[in-house]
């Protein structure tokens, strides 16, 4: 008895080693308005693109994903990267380099292994296929912080909470494999308004993003810099040797107003 | 004849004698009676980062055991278990305020001087430390990126008050661990313990 208490509380000592272990990945430093050093003007926006690398399912891993499915009886695939297995959140450092105070706005978007919703890309599809501005719907990131006032050189500090990723994830899944109307579920939180996702089945496995999009506007001459961090509950974090997982997820592009 | 008896005494050098008829009294407390050989310690106390890695990480509390085996009075051999918490200070840096977590694991030697109650200590020696997170690898401190070991080794040493039970001791000690995989970085830890010897 006393050697199964030893092994017992060895185990939970170990266990407890693995409760935190966030991993981090570095954002490139972002950098708007102002002049350049050839005294052009800055764009008020800039977007930068992290990858989080993951492994591959291994042959016995993408058949208990199927049996899974079955199980649950889903009409879509169970994801290999699960809300439930992995947390986000991004940390980031705003910079104001100007004279005079600034507002900033740090947007979030980015890719499950299904659908990668990015809103450059969407107001361009508008752009090309609406020629009346006024006919252009207004396109809603994923995660959208309140706008943040910075004083004249000065920092402000702010993160992209777990629990707003988990809320993006399950609308970016509606939006890209249910066909939920983007604003309704942008708009309103789930847990409050679950209006949109009508379509989710109740037993739905959300899948996580692994690709994120950072944006960061402002009126001052402004710098970013981030940290995406990676809580990973189920090792599905990329290790060398072994192999990469590579989605190749569908872009997100709405139906035209109107059509 | 008994006065014939007093002159002959009377007569004589006289001489006074003296004999030991006990061990002499030991020093009190004796630190024979103390007990020696397997002991076990738990430590509670800090630890904070030295070097490059010291204006990156704060000092955080710190939990640990040690076991060891006292092959002499003078000499043993112990293994160490020491576990803290620190949170980023990355001045204006998005990782500020992040936790992590470090876990000391070392093989120690040891060397005692014993005074009645008190004793003082040397250990040195060497192992391995974990950390939780790559926090400091997104500062360029971590020589393998992807590793989040580091081998250490160092030394300490303290002071030790043996309490009149003959297993207790209390004791406070002060160690350095630098750490081989992290940059121009070491580990300063001191803490407060108690320690049972079986």
């Amino acid at each position: 008895m006393r050697r199964i208490d030893l092994l017992a509380c060895l185990a939970i000592a170990a266990a407890g080693c693995d409760i935190n272990t966030p991993t981090y990945f570095q954002g490139m430093p972002l950098e708007v308005g102002g002049k350049t050093p050839d005294g052009m003007d800055r764009p008020s926006s800039a977007t930068d693109t992290l990858e989080v690398k993951f492994r591959a399912p291994s042959a016995s891993d993408t058949a208990a994903l199927m049996a899974e499915q079955q199980r649950l009886g889903l009409q879509q695939p169970v994801p290999w990267l699960k809300r439930s297995d992995l947390a986000i959140e991004v940390a980031f450092t705003l910079r104001n380099l100007d004279d005079k105070p600034g507002i900033a706005l740090v947007m979030v978007n980015g890719a499950n292994e299904f659908t990668n919703y990015d809103v450059a890309a969407i107001v361009s599809y508008f752009n090309m296929n609406l020629a009346n501005a006024q006919d252009r719907p207004v396109v809603l990131p994923l995660i959208q912080a309140v706008p943040v006032m910075v004083p004249a050189h000065q920092t402000y500090q702010g993160v992209v909470r777990e629990d707003d990723f988990t809320e993006a994830e399950l609308d970016l899944d509606a939006i890209g494999r249910y066909g939920a109307n983007a604003a309704s579920v942008l708009i309103n939180r789930s847990e409050v308004n679950p209006i949109g996702l009508e379509m989710v089945p109740k037993n739905e496995v959300v899948p996580a993003m692994f690709r994120i999009l950072f944006t960061v506007s402002a009126d001052t001459h402004m710098t970013c810099d981030y940290v995406v961090r990676v809580r990973d509950g189920a090792d599905r974090l990329w290790d060398s040797p072994s192999p990469q997982f590579m989605p190749a997820p569908m872009d997100y592009m709405p139906a035209l107003p109107g059509m | 004849m008994g006065v014939l008896a007093a002159l002959a005494v009377m007569g004589r050098p006289s001489r006074v004698c003296a004999q030991i008829t006990d061990e002499p009294a030991p020093p009190f407390p004796d630190p024979a009676k103390f007990s020696h050989g397997l002991y076990a310690e738990g430590e509670v106390g800090a630890v904070s980062f030295l070097g490059r890695a010291g204006d990156k990480m704060s000092t955080g509390v710190a939990v640990g055991a040690r076991l060891g085996y006292e092959a002499f009075r003078w000499f043993a051999i112990q293994l160490h278990a020491l576990g803290s918490t620190h949170q980023g200070s990355f001045e204006n840096m998005p990782e500020a305020g992040q936790l992590m977590q470090l876990y000391q694991m070392t093989a120690e030697g040891k060397l005692t001087l014993t005074y009645r109650r008190v004793s003082v200590f040397g250990a040195g020696g060497g192992g391995i430390v974990r950390m939780s997170s790559n926090l400091l690898a997104t500062v360029g401190l971590l020589k393998d990126p992807t590793s989040l070991n580091s081998v250490a080794f160092g030394g300490g040493g303290g002071i030790d008050w043996h309490t009149l039970n003959r297993h207790f001791s209390l004791g406070a000690q002060i160690g350095f661990l630098l750490l081989a995989d992290v940059r121009e970085s070491g580990l300063l830890s001191t803490t407060l313990y108690l320690r049972y010897t079986f």
